[in-house]
């Protein structure tokens, strides 16, 4: 028998520990979605996954309009589709109102389904004029439900390259049984002219196959918005 | 989300005698600084970031940060008056303002040819806004409301640059500067995006239309 043969690949390359992952083309402007299911009790990873962001939807590009001509939600109102599948006027500039005029905000607590990152368990595909995720999953911790943490953030980075910041969030399962999330979405929170906080859809995933949830493990969801030079 | 530069020259009756369309490629680092501070208003904060005259400047995570990114820039020379601050319960008409000019944020365009990094802080070389040797005028940027047709969405911005400085100049480099707030009262530029372009002569008298398409797909 002859002994096994131990080589080693010349070509082979070190990969940065600063390196940005992402399978963006040049001069893209995207997101990575990158998924992983894990045991909070023993570390265990059971799922992960990065892909492609496929879908920023109509209202993104809406909002990032009223950012660049700095709309007034009063005067030059931006009229953009809510979660609700109600149109608001939006725009960053609404009068005397003190740290009233975002129109971008991820940044949910802990429990609140609203926005920031939000799952489903709808699998139709997704198209430009999507405002609101097929069939959400509730936070609690009944039948079907999933617990939503608090979004955080990493900071802006780059490499050589690449451009990014993160946005994380983790759904707990304690409903006892284990729930498939097959859709993916960022919602942001936008003030209108009433004024009243309304919510709208930036971004909008499907997941081929869908993630299973089992119970007493941990879906973490970042999406990394990204531009590659 | 795609972006493509076109730059068009047309003579001094309009008529268009050069045209070049190619992706846009540099969307930059302090883009995302920007975005990040509305992500996460009142909440996210920032180390400085430099300006585009590479001053660090630490960035209002509240107020007047709500102006990040306004990008639609009066003509060259004019101060602006759309850069509001939003805190000033007492003034409501909101008419302070950092008082940057036109040609300081919006689509610029320069002389300098290195190619764009996502560190980059400033175009290599602004071309200055005014008729003297070197310079061109700067018009206003425009924007124009998006446009939809699933699977597809559009925008544009726009700006024209006008050669009266007597003389041939060419454009290496376009980009976007964007405002963003110190203070209630202090704004800075920074660049959010920059691109190089292969050289574009432009005679005396001659106009340069810049354009920027931004495109998504689902």
């Amino acid at each position: 028998m002859q002994p096994a043969k131990i080589g080693s690949n010349q070509n082979l390359k070190t990969i940065p520990k600063t390196k940005i992952h992402t399978v963006l083309e040049e001069g893209e402007f995207g997101a990575m979605l990158d998924l992983k299911v894990w045991n909070p009790k023993t570390g265990d990873i059971s799922f992960d996954k990065s892909m492609k962001s496929e879908s920023y939807v109509q209202q993104f590009m809406q909002l990032l309009y009223a950012q660049f001509v700095l709309a007034s939600a009063v005067d030059d109102p931006v009229s953009i589709r809510d979660t609700g599948n109600t149109l608001r006027n939006v725009g960053p500039v609404v009068y005397g109102l003190a740290n009233a005029g975002f129109i971008f905000d991820v940044l949910a607590g802990a429990g609140v389904a609203t926005y920031g990152i939000a799952v489903g368990t709808g699998n139709t595909a997704p198209v430009i004029t999507n405002y609101v995720l097929e069939t959400p999953i509730a936070h609690g911790v009944g039948a079907g439900q999933l617990q939503y943490s608090a979004v955080t953030f990493g900071a802006p980075s780059a490499d050589a390259t690449t451009s990014q910041l993160t946005i994380t969030r983790n759904f707990a399962n304690g409903s006892g049984g284990a729930i498939t999330v097959n859709e993916v979405v960022l919602y942001c929170r936008a003030v209108d002219d009433v004024p009243a906080a309304r919510y709208f859809m930036l971004i909008r995933d499907v997941i081929a196959g869908g993630v299973a949830v089992p119970n007493g493990q941990t879906l973490t969801v970042n999406y990394r918005p990204q531009a590659v030079i | 989300m795609k972006t493509y530069l076109t730059l068009r020259k047309r003579n001094k009756n309009g008529l268009i005698i050069f045209e070049k369309t190619q992706p846009s490629r540099s969307w930059t680092l302090h883009f995302f600084h920007l975005w990040y501070i509305l992500l996460g208003f009142n909440s996210n904060t920032l180390a400085a970031i430099n300006d585009i005259n590479g001053a660090p400047k630490a960035l209002d995570t509240a107020d007047s940060g709500l102006a990040n990114l306004s990008v639609r820039s009066n003509p060259g020379g004019q101060l602006s008056p759309e850069l509001k601050t939003f805190a000033d319960t007492a003034n409501p008409n909101f008419t302070r303002s950092p008082y940057l000019r036109g040609e300081d944020f919006g689509i610029v365009i320069g002389t300098d040819n290195t190619a764009a990094a996502p560190d980059d802080d400033a175009l290599g070389v602004q071309i200055a806004h005014g008729e003297a040797a070197t310079q061109m005028l700067y018009g206003g940027t425009e924007i124009f409301e998006p446009v939809f047709a699933n699977p597809n969405g559009t925008m544009v911005l726009r700006r024209y640059f006008t050669n009266e400085s007597g003389g041939g100049i060419t454009v290496e480099e376009c980009g976007i500067y964007a405002p963003a707030y110190i203070s209630l009262a202090t704004g800075s530029s920074f660049c959010i995006c920059r691109d190089v372009t292969g050289g574009v002569a432009v005679a005396d008298t001659e106009i340069l239309e810049v354009t920027y398409t931004v495109q998504i797909t689902v």
